[in-house]
């Protein structure tokens, strides 16, 4: 296959949410010795553009949504080692580990948020709704992440990501991760007031929010106050 | 007839099936197959938010009851499917109750079985779990209590017991449960309406308070509330407040919300799933009546024409379709205070009546999400809107309709949040502040120029 098809092929993946084939045909992109930057861009990156233009305009929904970006992690899982290898700067755009707090079974915000910052080209380790904060934290140290992303609908369980930010300080790891928060009834003053990196009222401002937030990891700074995108 | 045993048989040895599968490939294909099957694709028309199409209701109803049989629903903590026949829906269908009488003396209601432009009045549950703070709390559900368009009592949530916040999944949990419930009782005697139905356990995130206070001690709640997550899914929470519920005789409100643009894809295919999740509510949970919830992801709420179409298309097939009593939501977003709000419940309240709800539970102020932002005058308002609306045709529904939606729709993604009980209400007096109350005066007269007279 000439490097136009398997490009080809691994953008119609992405763009039909097929998990499989967008990682043999990423695979076959590398084999064919292909740029792995010109195959994220033209292919899984374009891709997942119009998948998001198409749910933002209603003309899919959220599960296509989900499985496109699957196939976008499946595509970046290929390409993240050879990228890797080269050295090259930009690769990284962040491992983010998201998950709904202990107590708490909603989750379809939670997977809004977490497939469209997949879509966006994050790495993002999804933990699952009803988790308890031990767990946030063991992970967030397993896949070193870069930002932990806290999902909180109820008052009642919102206070666990206070909890997990004050672990963080009590054990003198605050420095450690990005925390931001987000879900139906968190505001931008609780999250103030928790100490949280930043606060996110939609899908669309969580992803502007992990993008400055990296933006200024790589400018070794953090912000002066909580972030928030609303 | 099908049991609880076997339903958590089921849960535990049914098919297996990763709920991400389920959410992202089973549901969706499934819906997708009956929208085509039955003609489906494309019929939400938001230029006519109640559907008038008896023979396209009817097939909605069709695609709602395969799709319940042979889909089933999903144990989220174990990952398996529990079927049901049809022979098993059909039985637990006709088993149903078509009334259902709560409460007792004076304070007795009964819920009817509805049809689509009924002149039987719906009855109304106030207030959804909104989370309100501790010292404020009774007070608040006073002021609810004390009118008598509230047939059936809820409560807003407690977030604090005794001043500790309560964490999700912790002892303080199972000791908010009986603190709501004490602090309920108390207010029904003050309000001399000792015998008003109850639904709890509101503050209960988790099982824990419903275990720990649902008709516990010398205490009576009549209704449980058992609810899981979307699409066609429950979990073991779920199934242990309907096991106790069914254990302490209470009665069991249970049901599962739809989203437009989530896993059940379009509006059409939200109304084919929530038709769907309410039959399987009696087989499953063990439902005396059914509840359901319709959203629209774009703005979490289902004021908007799709949401109002959708919650009104899936309350219609069932109404027409079965002799089961149902309560829906309005799932406003708009905050108490504001004149879109009251657009917003007037809208959503017309459209469940004419459909043949037979009650609701509301208001959602401010779409539930901030504390305190609940006040008793949109309560009583619903209420009596949701009432005055019975025997209304569904073409005077869509004329007002029309004059309504106009004067919030834009709103709806970025809603004003309004105020809170203590802003918005006298607390001491209990009574509302001149300026609300005259807001709502003001929008109840616009709605007697549009041909809905509402009495408060
Ligand atoms: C659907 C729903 C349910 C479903 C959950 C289904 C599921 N699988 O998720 C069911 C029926 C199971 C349910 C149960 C309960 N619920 Co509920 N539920 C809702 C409802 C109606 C919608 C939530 C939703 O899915 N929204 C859609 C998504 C897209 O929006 P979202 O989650 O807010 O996410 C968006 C943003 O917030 C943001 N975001 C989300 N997460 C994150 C994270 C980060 C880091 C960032 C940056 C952004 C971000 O991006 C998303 C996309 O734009 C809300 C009311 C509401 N209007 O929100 C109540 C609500 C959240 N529930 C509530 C309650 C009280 C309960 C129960 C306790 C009820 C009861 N008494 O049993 C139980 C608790 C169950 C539990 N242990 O978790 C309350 C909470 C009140 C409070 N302030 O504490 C609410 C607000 C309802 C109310 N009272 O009006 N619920």
């Amino acid at each position: 296959m000439a490097g136009e098809d398997i490009i080809g092929a691994v953008y119609q993946a992405v763009l039909d949410g097929e998990e499989d084939a967008a990682g043999k045909a990423t695979t076959a992109a590398m084999e064919a010795g292909l740029d792995p930057m010109r195959v994220l861009n033209e292919g899984g990156a374009k891709a997942i553009r119009l998948v998001g233009e198409r749910f933002a305009n209603f003309e899919i929904y959220l599960p296509e949504l989900m499985l496109s970006a699957d196939a976008m992690k499946a595509m970046m899982n290929v390409l993240l080692p050879v990228l890797k290898r080269q050295g090259t700067p930009q690769s990284r755009k962040g491992r983010i580990l998201i998950g709904t707090v202990a107590g708490d079974v909603h989750d379809i915000g939670k997977n809004l948020v977490s497939a469209l910052l997949a879509a966006n080209g994050f790495e993002v380790v999804d933990v699952g709704v009803n988790v308890p904060s031990n767990r946030f934290l063991d992970e967030a140290d397993k896949v070193q992440a870069d930002i932990l992303a806290l999902s909180a609908l109820m008052s009642t369980s919102a206070y666990y990501q206070e909890e997990i930010i004050k672990y963080l300080v009590d054990s003198r790891q605050r420095e450690k991760y990005f925390v931001v928060v987000g879900g139906g009834p968190v505001t931008p003053e609780w999250a103030r007031q928790i100490g949280a990196d930043g606060y996110g009222r939609t899908a669309q401002d969580a992803v502007k929010l992990c993008e400055e937030l990296m933006r200024l990891k790589r400018s070794q700074s953090k912000p002066e106050q909580t972030l928030v995108f609303a | 007839m099908i049991s609880i045993l076997d339903i958590l048989e089921r849960a535990h040895n049914g098919p297996v099936c990763k709920v991400k599968d389920w959410d992202s490939k089973v549901v969706p294909k499934a819906i997708a197959e009956k929208l085509k099957k039955y003609g489906l694709t494309r019929t939400c028309d938001p230029a006519q938010p109640i559907a008038t199409d008896d023979d396209l209701l009817d097939r909605y109803f069709q695609a709602g009851y395969e799709l319940a049989h042979e889909v089933g629903m999903l144990c989220q903590d174990t990952e398996r499917i529990v079927q049901v026949s049809e022979k098993e829906l059909q039985q637990s269908l006709m088993n149903a109750r078509s009334q259902i009488t709560l409460g007792r003396g004076l304070d007795q209601v009964t819920m009817y079985s509805r049809r689509p432009e009924d002149s039987i009045k719906p009855l109304y549950q106030s207030p959804l779990a909104i989370a309100a703070d501790e010292d404020i709390w009774s007070r608040l559900l006073e002021g609810i209590a004390s009118n008598r368009l509230i047939d059936v009592l809820e409560t807003p949530s407690l977030i604090t017991a005794y001043g500790q916040k309560v964490l999700a999944n912790t002892p303080l949990e199972t000791l908010v449960g009986s603190l709501e419930v004490a602090k309920r009782d108390e207010v029904l005697r003050k309000v001399s309406r000792p015998g008003m139905p109850t639904v709890g356990i509101q503050s209960s995130t988790t099982y824990h308070a419903q275990l720990g206070a649902f008709n516990v001690g010398n205490t009576f709640t009549d209704v449980a509330l058992v609810l899981s997550p979307f699409e066609l899914k429950t979990s073991y929470s779920a199934l242990h407040k309907a096991v106790q519920a069914l254990n302490a005789g209470g009665l069991i409100r249970s049901g599962t919300p739809s989203m437009i643009g989530g896993y059940a894809g379009p509006p059409e295919g939200a109304a084919v799933a929530n038709i769907a999740s309410t039959l399987l509510q009696f087989p499953v949970h063990s439902a005396a009546f059914a509840a359901g919830s319709m959203m629209d992801l774009r703005y979490n709420g289902n004021c908007g024409r799709e949401g109002l179409w959708a919650l009104g298309t899936s309350t219609q097939a069932l109404a027409r379709n079965t002799n089961v009593v149902i309560s829906k939501i309005v799932e406003s977003v708009c905050g108490p205070g504001t004149e879109a709000f009251l657009y917003e419940l007037a809208a959503g309240h017309i459209v469940l009546t004419v459909s043949g709800a037979s009650a609701s539970t509301g208001p959602r102020s401010a779409g539930g999400k901030v504390i305190n932002h609940l006040t008793p005058l949109e309560c009583w308002y619903s209420a009596a809107v949701f009432k005055a609306a019975a025997g209304m045709t569904r073409e005077q529904g869509n004329e007002i309709l029309e004059q309504l939606i106009p004067k919030y729709e834009k709103l709806l993604p970025h809603p004003p949040l309004g105020g809170s009980f203590q802003e918005l209400f006298d607390v001491e007096k209990l009574q509302p502040k001149p300026e609300w109350e005259a807001m709502v005066g003001n929008v109840t007269r616009e709605l007697a120029q549009m041909g809905l007279k509402v009495e408060m």
